[in-house]
């Protein structure tokens, strides 16, 4: 990963590592989870086994998806994008900004078959993202 | 009244002027995806664009300009030839404060691909305060090397004269090409 991605010191990058590691685990189906700022830039991923995701692009194109939600959403007068789905037949995607995580701000990224319900996946990436959050919080 | 729109795209390394340039001359204040820049190291900038720019030129008689500005950094490539789809003309622009625009615009070349050959361009100098003179002859030399023929223009883009110049030329490259095919 980018020694500068997101100037998060290495022992939080491990401990978010830890947290989409858990979210995986806990969750039937993922095959991906990604921590990445919201420049773009990778701060820590987990991929399961049988999987090749290239972290760095996903960062820089969940960063992309991200930003055209926050202006689409402004063009019709909604509020700020919390997040961005992208269901296919294969696999669900989820983007979710990071609540109150202030500097730098963090997009969480989950993927997993498209077996499980699009709800669980949602649920399971707004849980891993509030975990992310307390870890951040509770050490900064 | 049917609007002809006409599509042209900057493309250039991060704080190499694009936003700039758009808000130059678009009639309304431009449409940006900006987001926190993290890597300040990098780049002073408080923000970095991480989709496109957009700003619109109504030219009269019906006809409107469309410009967009693709995102900076290369690991945003992958937007740059989707931005371009489409675009009747690519402004380069290129900013000359740079270590090695040249090394620059060679990233942009790989990116781009058969674009490049296909969609007429213009290579623009930028931050011309930054050397002691417009290398024009290093750019056309490169050019050159590469089969392309593309106007090179020293510019300003903090100028609104300077940036319609650009366009007014990117658009009468594209006249050129429709009247050749014709």
């Amino acid at each position: 990963m980018d020694a500068h991605a997101g100037e998060l010191p290495p022992e939080l990058v491990e401990q978010c590592r830890d947290t989409l590691e858990q979210a995986m685990a806990e969750t039937d189906g993922t095959v991906f989870a990604l921590l990445a700022t919201v420049d773009g830039l990778a701060v820590a991923s987990s991929t399961a086994p049988g999987w090749d995701i290239a972290a760095e692009r996903v960062a820089a194109m969940a960063s992309s998806g991200h930003a055209l939600g926050d202006t689409l959403a402004g063009e019709i007068g909604a509020d700020d994008c919390n997040g961005v789905i992208i269901p296919t037949d294969r696999l669900s995607v989820v983007f979710l900004a990071v609540p109150d995580v202030a500097a730098p701000p963090l997009i969480l990224g989950l993927a997993a078959t498209a077996q499980e319900s699009l709800g669980s996946v949602l649920f399971a990436a707004r849980s891993c993202a509030h975990a992310i959050r307390d870890g951040l919080t509770a050490t900064t | 009244m049917n609007v002809r729109e006409h599509k042209i795209v900057i493309t250039g390394t991060m704080g190499a002027g694009k936003t700039t340039a758009i808000r130059q001359i678009s009639d309304h204040p431009p449409l940006l995806t900006d987001v926190a820049n993290t890597r300040r190291d990098e780049s002073d900038k408080a923000t970095t664009t991480a989709a496109f720019d957009f700003g619109e030129l109504d030219l009269g008689d019906g006809e409107v300009l469309r410009i967009y500005g693709t995102p900076g950094q290369e690991r945003f490539d992958f937007m740059w030839p989707i931005v371009a789809r489409g675009a009747l003309g690519i402004v380069f622009l290129l900013d000359l404060s740079r270590e090695d625009p040249v090394a620059d615009l060679e990233r942009y070349f790989s990116a781009f691909g058969k674009q490049l050959g296909e969609t007429p361009s213009v290579l623009a100098l930028n931050k011309l305060d930054a050397v002691e003179a417009a290398p024009v002859a290093l750019f056309q030399q490169y050019l050159e090397g590469r089969g392309l023929s593309w106007p090179i223009i020293p510019t300003d883009v903090r100028e609104r004269e300077h940036v319609l110049d650009l366009m007014e030329v990117v658009l009468s490259l594209n006249e050129s090409l429709l009247t050749e095919e014709s």
